[in-house]
């Protein structure tokens, strides 16, 4: 189990845990539809993290990307 | 169950329990949605729905209850398992309606979208919007051609007109003032409005729905989420930030959009001290035009200012940014149709939103002059406009154009044409007039969206700031020998 923002680019990762500070950031990235189960692939790291996730897309800063576990797939 | 999700067996049962409660009269009777929908909120701990709540509501602790109990059932967060159950099911319905023949090529749009994210091209990228985009369209053409179009019409064609009406209909010249003359109620406050604000905004929010439905501001934000770190601010503040370059009292309002009140904060001060507005930096780079290192040394300062006191108040308050995190929508080609609707409603409701605000500027400035308030406030400018090594004359502009941008700026303008200042005044003089409050209708807004204790402290500390600023500017132009 490794954090989001350690992975390599263009793989492919299964989320497996949200371990965010606050309520409010586990409500935003589960209506990213960032949540246990899906599979998501680091697009960029520089300046912002940009990751997708099926035909969705979104940006997360360095903070985000430490709070949410992934493994290999 | 006709349902077309169906939640894991302790959720439902949950479900079914607070069902079965809802039968009775509660307090979200007026929700209009169904038992069902109302119980999935109440698990959620949906914060609206729980505030409608009386605390005297005799199944509000047996609500509560029956949420740990359920939660206890589960491995995971509450809401996260009811999440996860939706997402499962779209998914389901997903593979059952779409038949994927293909890996999709990279088309145009995925290769423009690299474009403007990659740090070598994304940062020249965002670099040419600003510039074409907020300095040549907003800047130059609503700021300066607009503006002087509409100001001219209306110092020719009204101001007379109501003055002369004026004269006639009231009698008493204290009484003319307030309504005509050259702060007025009309001749001012809703020329202020008309003119000069209206332009501004009008080409402002063109600019802004065009790179919003284009899909831009995401990426916008996402470039520069590092930078505004240091600030204590997040990608998201970018936003009010870069509307601040046209309007500070627009951008003050949008800082209502950021997530946490520390980050609000900041941002409504930092564009209070250090973001000029459009009226005011378009008469800046007019006055420097002519001197290029005057002109780099007034941004220079600017941004500097910005960048170490945004770094010092993140440093000094308490609590860390939000996190930044944001969906990043396809890029478009925006409808015109729908950027000309927004841009409409927009400029109609900031308009009558601003107005009241240049209305009372002028009763301000009417009563402020009747009682010598004013000539009082001069002679207290005076010695430290002489400290900053400015002409005495210059005193009046910092007064009155914290009233009236253009009387600022182009008080500064004439007192120049006279040959009266030198490079490094005018600079002086440039410097703290964009540190100083933007303007009456800003300081209006930062009070309605931080509160009064607040905005006397951030004017405590810019008033002296911009001064001090000034004078350490004075000084290191004097003692280097710099001469522009």
């Amino acid at each position: 189990m490794n954090a989001l923002s350690t992975v390599k680019k263009g793989q492919i990762h299964t989320v497996v845990a949200l371990k965010p500070k606050t309520e409010q950031t586990l409500i935003k990235l589960m209506a990213l539809g960032i949540m246990p189960g899906c599979q998501v692939k680091v697009e960029q790291q520089f300046p912002s993290y940009i990751i997708s996730m099926g035909r969705t897309r979104a940006a997360l800063d360095r903070e985000t990307a430490e709070e949410i576990w992934v493994e290999r797939v | 169950m006709n349902s077309l999700v169906i939640y894991p067996e302790a959720i439902e049962q949950a479900i079914a329990q607070l069902e079965q409660w809802l039968q009775h009269p509660h307090p979200w009777q007026n929700y209009r949605l169904t038992p069902r929908s109302l119980a999935l909120l109440l698990l959620q701990k949906d914060p609206q729905l729980w505030d409608a709540c009386p605390p005297d509501f005799p199944q509000r602790l047996d609500i509560e209850h029956l949420i740990l109990e359920t939660q206890e059932k589960l491995s995971e967060p509450l809401s996260l398992a009811i999440a996860q159950t939706r997402q499962q099911q779209a998914q389901h319905l997903e593979n059952q309606a779409l038949l994927i023949t293909d890996t999709p090529r990279l088309s145009f749009v995925e290769h423009l979208h690299r474009l403007t994210v990659n740090p070598l091209t994304g940062f020249p990228i965002l670099l040419l919007i600003l510039y074409y985009g907020v300095y040549k369209f907003v800047g130059e053409f609503g700021a300066g051609v607009l503006v002087d179009g509409i100001e001219g019409f209306f110092e020719e064609q009204i101001n007379p007109v109501v003055d002369q009406i004026t004269s006639q209909l009231i009698p008493w010249p204290i009484l003319q003032d307030l309504i005509a003359h050259d702060y007025g109620i009309i001749t001012l406050g809703i020329r202020y409005a008309v003119a000069i604000v209206l332009p501004v905004v009008a080409t402002y929010f063109l600019m802004f729905s065009l790179l919003e439905d284009s899909g831009y501001l995401p990426r916008l934000s996402l470039m520069l989420d590092r930078l505004f770190k240091i600030l204590g601010l997040s990608g998201r503040a970018v936003i009010p930030m870069v509307l601040g370059l046209g309007c500070d009292t627009m951008a003050t309002m949008v800082t209502r959009t950021l997530t946490t009140q520390r980050e609000r904060l900041i941002a409504a001060f930092l564009l209070s001290l250090a973001i000029p507005c459009a009226a005011q930096w378009g008469v800046i780079l007019g006055l420097l035009a002519q001197k290029p290192a005057a002109l780099l040394v007034w941004g220079g300062v600017i941004f500097a200012i910005f960048l170490g006191i945004g770094y010092l108040t993140a440093r000094l308050l308490p609590g860390t940014s939000g996190g930044f995190y944001m969906e990043i929508p396809p890029l478009r080609l925006p409808k015109l149709r729908n950027v000309l609707i927004k841009t409409w409603v927009r400029m109609k409701w900031y308009f009558w939103e601003v107005l009241p605000l240049f209305i009372w500027a002028s009763v301000l400035i009417w009563v402020g002059r009747l009682t010598g308030l004013f000539d009082a406030i001069i002679r207290l400018i005076e010695p430290i406009a002489r400290a900053l090594g400015l002409p005495q004359e210059t005193a009046p502009i910092f007064l009155y154009g914290f009233f009236r941008r253009d009387y600022g700026a182009a008080g500064l303008f004439d007192i120049q044409q006279q040959g009266a200042l030198t490079g490094n005044q005018l600079v002086v003089a440039a410097v703290v007039l964009t540190l100083f409050l933007p303007c009456v209708a800003q300081l209006q807004m930062l009070v309605k969206e931080q509160g009064l204790k607040n905005t006397i402290w951030m004017v405590v500390f810019i008033i002296p700031f911009a001064f001090f600023i000034g004078y350490v500017l004075h000084l290191s132009l004097t003692l280097l020998g710099v001469n522009f």
